[in-house]
């Protein structure tokens, strides 16, 4: 399978993932906020390790499209990178284990929190 | 020199987050498990892409750029050490964004404000 198609499917698996078994950040606005930062970062960084060719990559497993140097399949790859990172995050704090209130399903940590980051 | 450069780019990732990790240290360190097992989750799935995409051929690394420390399955060290390194890095942002995106919430135990 192509780096593309591969990208697509991850992209797709995360939100499913996020949606059904995961914490659901994909709803808060935290997420979406975190990950522009780190989308910056990504273009900066990733764009260092492709623009410097630290990594090359076959023609034929990608579209050819580039942002700032990198395979646009890459921005899919961190996208998909970033929302299970955070999912996990969100969602092992949610265990029985981990003590967290049940109704704050996509809050902060109760001793903490103040406000759902998904509040407009 | 120039071996060094993929290590010197994940050590920039660090450099940028390092402030936020002292700034959250407790909340984002305060439970290991939970940091462990979330690194380790994304570890684990993006590595078994990399190794894939390595033996598919999809990319490779210059040799020139890296240290020439190879993991099992021709895995450059670097790259084990970026799926620890960049996870780390999108914790601490999405804390630092959940703390600073609500005034002064500072301590714990705090009771709540609205």
């Amino acid at each position: 399978m192509s780096y593309t198609a591969l990208t697509g499917l991850a992209i797709a698996a995360v939100v499913v993932l996020d949606t059904v078994v995961g914490g659901r950040v994909l709803r808060t606005r935290a997420c979406w906020l975190s990950y522009a930062i780190i989308l910056g970062f990504q273009l900066l960084v990733n764009g260092a390790l492709t623009g410097f060719d630290i990594v090359r990559y076959d023609a034929a497993a990608i579209t050819g499209v580039r942002v700032a140097y990198q395979p646009i399949e890459d921005i899919g790859f961190g996208f998909a990178m970033t929302v299970l990172t955070l999912t996990t995050w969100t969602r092992l704090r949610q265990l029985p284990s981990w003590k967290q209130c049940p109704n704050q399903a996509v809050s902060d940590k109760p001793a903490i929190a103040t406000e759902r980051p998904a509040s407009p | 020199m120039s071996h060094l450069a993929y290590l010197a780019i994940l050590a920039f990732c660090l450099v940028c987050t390092a402030p936020l990790a002292v700034l959250l240290g407790h909340r984002v360190f305060g439970d290991l498990r939970r940091l462990g097992l979330c690194l380790l989750t994304t570890f684990a799935v993006f590595t078994g892409w990399d190794l894939y995409a390595i033996h598919a051929g999809h990319w490779s690394y210059d040799p020139s750029r890296t240290t020439g420390v190879l993991l099992p399955g021709r895995l450059p060290l670097e790259e084990a050490l970026f799926f620890v390194v960049v996870p780390l890095c999108v914790v601490l942002t999405f804390e630092a964004v959940n703390r600073l995106s609500r005034p002064r919430s500072g301590r714990p135990r705090e009771p709540q404000r609205r």
